[in-house]
């Protein structure tokens, strides 16, 4: 009975607020060179790579820089950073968010592993 | 060893900018940055906290620049665990004045060898340990457009050498290559490892075909060879478009390296395909594997992920083997600016893990997460952590109280720094 009703509870939310659920947002604008990242409550996000040693990680003494790959935060709630500049190659990368937590990059789909966690995975072409 | 840190500090801090130094001659300038780094570890007792270890890292960069010279230090101090500092890091480079294509350095505890492959690297982070490596290089480069590096490294009693060569764009094709030789005077045979790995992307207009060949010297079925055709987008709309990648992954049985990019006696056919948005938040993928050699590595793989427009997250990752491995992994959360909480299940072949998670930003500098975990498909394992973490400019502070079931309570303290 209870799994019913919590069956029953959980339809009449998707159905009342399916309309926005399950829409996507919409980006504020198309950057390819560009990685960005929807975190509005974050204080501090850096994109740790391949590219940057993982941010001090795989260097010696293991400190993560804190202006190492730090992105900008927009006033909508995305953070971003600017890959212009990486030269061709492949690199795995992921979001650090407050200082601890590892997210990977929901825009692309393409995935790898680091240090056994699911990182995202982007090669840059000529 | 705190106070001397704390010296350290003040005394950089009280230190005027000095780009300006009026010692230096015309054209130059210089500069310094201090990463410092201390944590502290401990556990609940009674009912205060207790610090059993302390670590300090500082790292101290001097850096002087010309036009046509540029020199760097970098020292970095550590803590060891009696308490005293030992020296950890030096880098020192030189272009060749007037040539600044040329250069050359000397590096100690600094070069760590690194070769990527196309999407786990051939040689990982960590192969060697960048505390015991220290040697020279060459760099050289302008000449058509092609850069090179030489570098030679001693770790202990052995040497480790690398080549690398990046070629410039072609027009329709370019390369890089690497080698690694790793050379050991105890155990010859063993632990001698040279890998050869050449990397060739081309361009055929409708899709882009990248291909990494490897190589180790010695035995027979020491080869691999890793291809795939990128940037094959049939289907493209104003949404987005989606990518099909096929791919192959083949290795010798007698081929191996320090990183994941293959797997002995592999014969892996993979056929991908990437949904990316232009406008939304959204993405998906999914690759089919079918191992040729063994059931071990056939299988799918899935992610999808979407950021909703009532600003709720959704996260999917999905992997399964032939051979009765899986993986799933669901994720939902939403959040504003001042709080968020969200949802994550785990599930593996013997547990299904699920975490909730709850966080706030009482500031635009701090933010408090408590998460509490437990393996909902038998043991429980309860599990649960409160992080609070701030982030003033280039300083930022993490305390984390962990607790899980038949352990102590365990503290984290960290406060990270960069003076400039």
């Amino acid at each position: 009975m209870i799994n019913k009703l919590s069956l029953l509870i959980a339809i009449q939310v998707v159905l009342i607020s399916g309309c926005s659920l399950f829409v996507p947002m919409q980006k504020p604008q198309e950057h390819r060179e560009q990685l960005q990242l929807w975190i509005p409550g974050a204080i501090s996000v850096q994109v740790l790579s391949d590219w940057n040693e993982w941010g001090g990680i795989e260097s010696a003494g293991e400190i993560i820089n804190p202006l190492i790959g730090r992105m900008e935060k927009q006033e909508d709630g995305f953070w971003t950073l600017d890959i212009s500049e990486l030269t061709v190659g492949s690199y795995r990368y992921a979001f650090f968010v407050n200082g601890y937590r590892w997210i990977r990059d929901l825009e692309n789909p393409e995935t790898a592993i680091f240090r056994d966690q699911v990182v995202s995975v982007i090669l840059i072409s000529d | 060893m705190s106070a001397f840190v704390s010296v350290l500090l003040v005394l950089l801090a009280m230190t005027p900018d000095s780009t300006d130094v009026a010692l230096l001659p015309d054209g130059w300038t210089m500069g310094w940055e201090c990463l410092v780094s201390a944590t502290g570890n401990g556990k609940w007792a009674g009912n205060h906290p207790v610090i059993d270890s302390t670590d300090v890292d500082a790292a101290l960069s001097i850096m002087a620049e010309s036009p046509e010279v540029d020199f760097l230090v970098t020292g970095a101090l550590m803590s060891d665990s009696a308490g005293t500092f030992v020296f950890r890091r030096a880098r020192a480079s030189v272009k060749w004045p007037g040539t600044p294509w040329i250069g050359a350095g000397l590096f100690l505890h600094d070069r760590q060898p690194f070769v990527p492959g196309l999407r786990e690297p051939l040689v990982e982070w960590g192969w060697v340990d960048i505390d015991s490596l220290q040697g020279y290089g060459f760099q050289s480069g302008g000449i058509l457009g092609f850069n090179g590096e030489y570098l030679i490294q001693q770790t202990g009693a052995d040497t480790l050498t690398q080549l690398n060569i990046q070629s410039p764009w072609m027009g329709f094709a370019g390369f890089s290559y690497s080698r690694v030789h790793y050379h050991s005077e105890e155990s010859p045979l063993d632990d001698n490892i040279v890998l050869n790995v050449l990397s060739i992307r081309s361009d055929f207009r409708y899709f882009k075909p990248w291909v990494i060949i490897a190589g180790a010297e010695g035995e027979k079925g020491r080869w691999a060879v890793a291809g795939e055709l990128r940037d094959f987008r049939n289907f493209t709309t104003d949404w987005g478009d989606v990518e099909i990648i096929p791919a192959i992954s083949f290795a010798g049985e007698e081929f191996s390296t320090p990183g994941d990019a293959f797997v002995p006696g592999q014969r892996l056919l993979k056929l991908g395909a990437f949904l990316r948005s232009f406008r939304y938040i959204a993405s998906a993928g999914i690759i089919g594997m079918l191992d040729l050699n063994s059931d071990s590595l056939s299988g799918v793989s899935v992610t999808a992920a979407m950021v909703s427009e009532s600003s709720v997250t959704w996260d999917i990752l999905f992997d399964a083997y032939a051979d009765g491995d899986y993986r799933a992994v669901f994720g939902a959360g939403t959040a504003d600016s001042f709080a968020s909480a969200g949802l994550r299940m785990e599930i593996l072949e013997d547990s299904t893990r699920l975490t909730g998670m709850a966080s706030c930003t009482p500031r635009e500098d701090v933010s408090a997460e408590f998460t509490v975990s437990a393996d909902v498909s038998g043991s429980m394992n309860p599990a649960c952590r409160l992080d609070i973490s701030t982030a003033l400019g280039t300083v930022s502070g993490l305390i984390g109280i962990h607790w899980e079931q038949g352990s102590d309570v365990t503290l984290l303290i960290n406060l990270r720094g960069l003076l400039h």
